[in-house]
């Protein structure tokens, strides 16, 4: 549970080095430079308000 | 002209016609695949034998008295990511090369061949269909037909490259970012991304569900629609596949535009483009009674939430083979794969609640006018092995940002035809005529309508 006011850590700075660790060695350089141009993209998209009745867009139509 | 160098709906002409059997089509093409072909390095398999069966059925039908369709003896190409009976789809990679053959035409594939044309081949696309130059580790490069130096666009360019140099007059791409509309501009031919929902994908190798489209490339509006006419109908295959009437566009598209209000995009569409690519736009715009300058707000958060969705989703779809295989992958593919498999869940969610968020902003905008104009690229094709562009004061990587435009409107799944315009260095560059949700036909229309005029044309074949 949060403790109310407590601030959420932001997805973009969890440490690099703990989700890397799931990464082939050989591979961390390359995904890490991909990784800080996604964050940047994705810090885009998670600054920006939305009304929270709105839903996912739906990819699956029954 | 060459037989197989003309236009699809006239090449069908001559053949129902019995003026040119499909098999001197057919022969013309394959000669010019096995030519300029190799050098653009278009195909990654040519399926002749298949290829002249056919062309030899159509013949002795059409000997019967018996019409094969509206598109006899075409021949047309597929991104090798369609479904071919007896072939592997490859989707550009390594890893899927050893699979097994496909059991059965892709839908689309099958409307064209059940409509008279003869497949002759699958062409050659970036790995899994993510990047916008088709530089495959795999497979090389797909050059362009007008710059040997430089790239075709992807991740359709070798149907793009293989249209406009005249070795097919048809083929069919796919577009989940802009993979039809960018090769379609450095390759200076149309093509349309039709509404997201409105074609089939059963039997194509997915990039990213919730963003992919299929659609036609060809030479002139005409072969478009033709194409895009035949193409239509629902398919059960696809759960994405949206239940709509056939609304055909070919009998609308000499109608011409008067009364239609363009709104050309400004804001995140013209910062940083290229002065040919602005220039571009103003020329089509010049083309309607009523053009206005509009903002379309936030694109580029609709853009950073598509390449957030196209990123995640295509990591989970490639999960299992990246922890399989990882040195099978292209090393850009498998790179922002793996980077994927590390995005949150929350930003995945929100960016799907962004893309609700931005189509109802474009749906105002289209209470103003009835088109949308926007550059399709940035700049006009790269130089292969090109690493960095600049984009207004920005220097960016060409690979992932050549798709700036098409991104946001692709997020959406707005309907577009990429028409192709000329710079004064001689290559190309296309604009985005975008249009309403199932307008296919007035995109279309207005397509045809620049493409008369002689603002919007593709070149003979390069």
């Amino acid at each position: 549970m949060t403790t109310p006011g407590t601030p959420l850590p932001a997805a973009q700075e969890q440490p690099e080095h703990a989700e890397l660790a799931a990464i082939p060695a050989a591979y961390r350089a390359g995904v890490a430079t991909q990784l800080a141009v996604l964050r940047a993209q994705a810090a885009l998209v998670e600054e920006f308000p939305l009304p929270d009745e709105l839903e996912p867009a739906p990819s699956f139509v029954p | 002209m060459n037989p197989s160098a003309d236009f699809a709906h006239r090449i069908a002409a001559r053949v129902r016609a019995r003026e040119v059997s499909a098999e001197e089509v057919l022969s013309d093409a394959l000669a010019r695949i096995e030519g300029r072909g190799r050098e653009l390095n278009c195909f990654t398999s040519v399926l002749a034998a298949h290829a002249h069966e056919d062309a030899a059925r159509l013949d002795r039908m059409i000997a019967g008295g018996f019409d094969p369709g509206p598109l006899a003896g075409v021949p047309f190409g597929v991104k090798d990511l369609f479904d071919v009976a007896g072939v592997v789809t490859l989707a550009g990679s390594k890893i899927l090369a050893g699979g097994a053959q496909a059991r059965q035409d892709a839908t689309l594939v099958r409307r064209l061949r059940q409509a008279g044309a003869v497949l002759v081949g699958c062409q050659n696309m970036d790995e899994f269909a993510y990047g916008f130059t088709t530089e495959n580790a795999h497979y090389g490069v797909t050059r362009n037909p007008h710059d040997m130096a430089r790239v075709a666009g992807g991740s359709s360019g070798g149907s793009a490259a293989a249209v406009a140099a005249g070795l097919t007059p048809l083929t069919l791409g796919s577009d989940t970012n802009g993979s039809i509309r960018v090769p379609a501009s450095f390759c200076g031919i149309f093509g349309l991304k039709p509404t997201f929902g409105r074609l089939p994908r059963t039997g194509t190798f997915p990039f990213v569900h919730e963003l992919d489209h299929v659609g036609p490339l060809a030479r002139c509006v005409a072969d478009l629609a033709l194409a895009y006419d035949l193409l239509q109908g629902h398919d059960s295959g696809d759960a994405g596949c949206v239940m709509r009437p056939f609304e055909p566009t070919c009998p609308t598209l000499d109608e011409g535009i008067a009364g239609l209000r363009a709104g050309v995009l400004e804001g995140w569409f013209a910062e940083g483009a290229a002065p040919e690519a602005l220039e571009a736009v103003a020329r089509v715009a010049e083309a309607f009674d009523e053009a206005v300058r509009l903002t379309l707000p936030e694109a580029h958060r609709a853009r950073a939430a598509a390449f957030c969705i196209t990123c995640a989703s295509g990591a989970g779809l490639h999960r299992e083979r990246l922890q399989a295989r990882p040195q099978d992958f292209d090393p850009a593919t498998r790179e922002r794969f793996y980077a994927g498999t590390l995005l949150p869940a929350t930003i995945y969610t929100k960016a799907q609640r962004l893309r609700r968020w931005f189509a109802r902003a474009a749906r105002l905008l289209f209470q103003r006018v009835d088109i949308l104009l926007a550059p399709a690229t940035p700049v006009v094709a790269p130089l292969i092995g090109q690493q960095t562009m600049q984009v207004g004061d920005t220097v960016m990587a060409v690979r992932p940002n050549l798709g700036l435009y098409t991104q946001p409107i692709s997020f959406i799944g707005l309907p577009v035809v990429a028409v192709p315009l000329w710079t004064k260095s001689g290559l190309p560059i296309g604009v985005q005529v975008i249009a309403p949700p199932w307008q296919e036909a007035r995109a279309l229309r207005v397509a045809a309508h620049l493409e008369r005029l002689g603002i919007a044309t593709a070149s003979r074949p390069a």
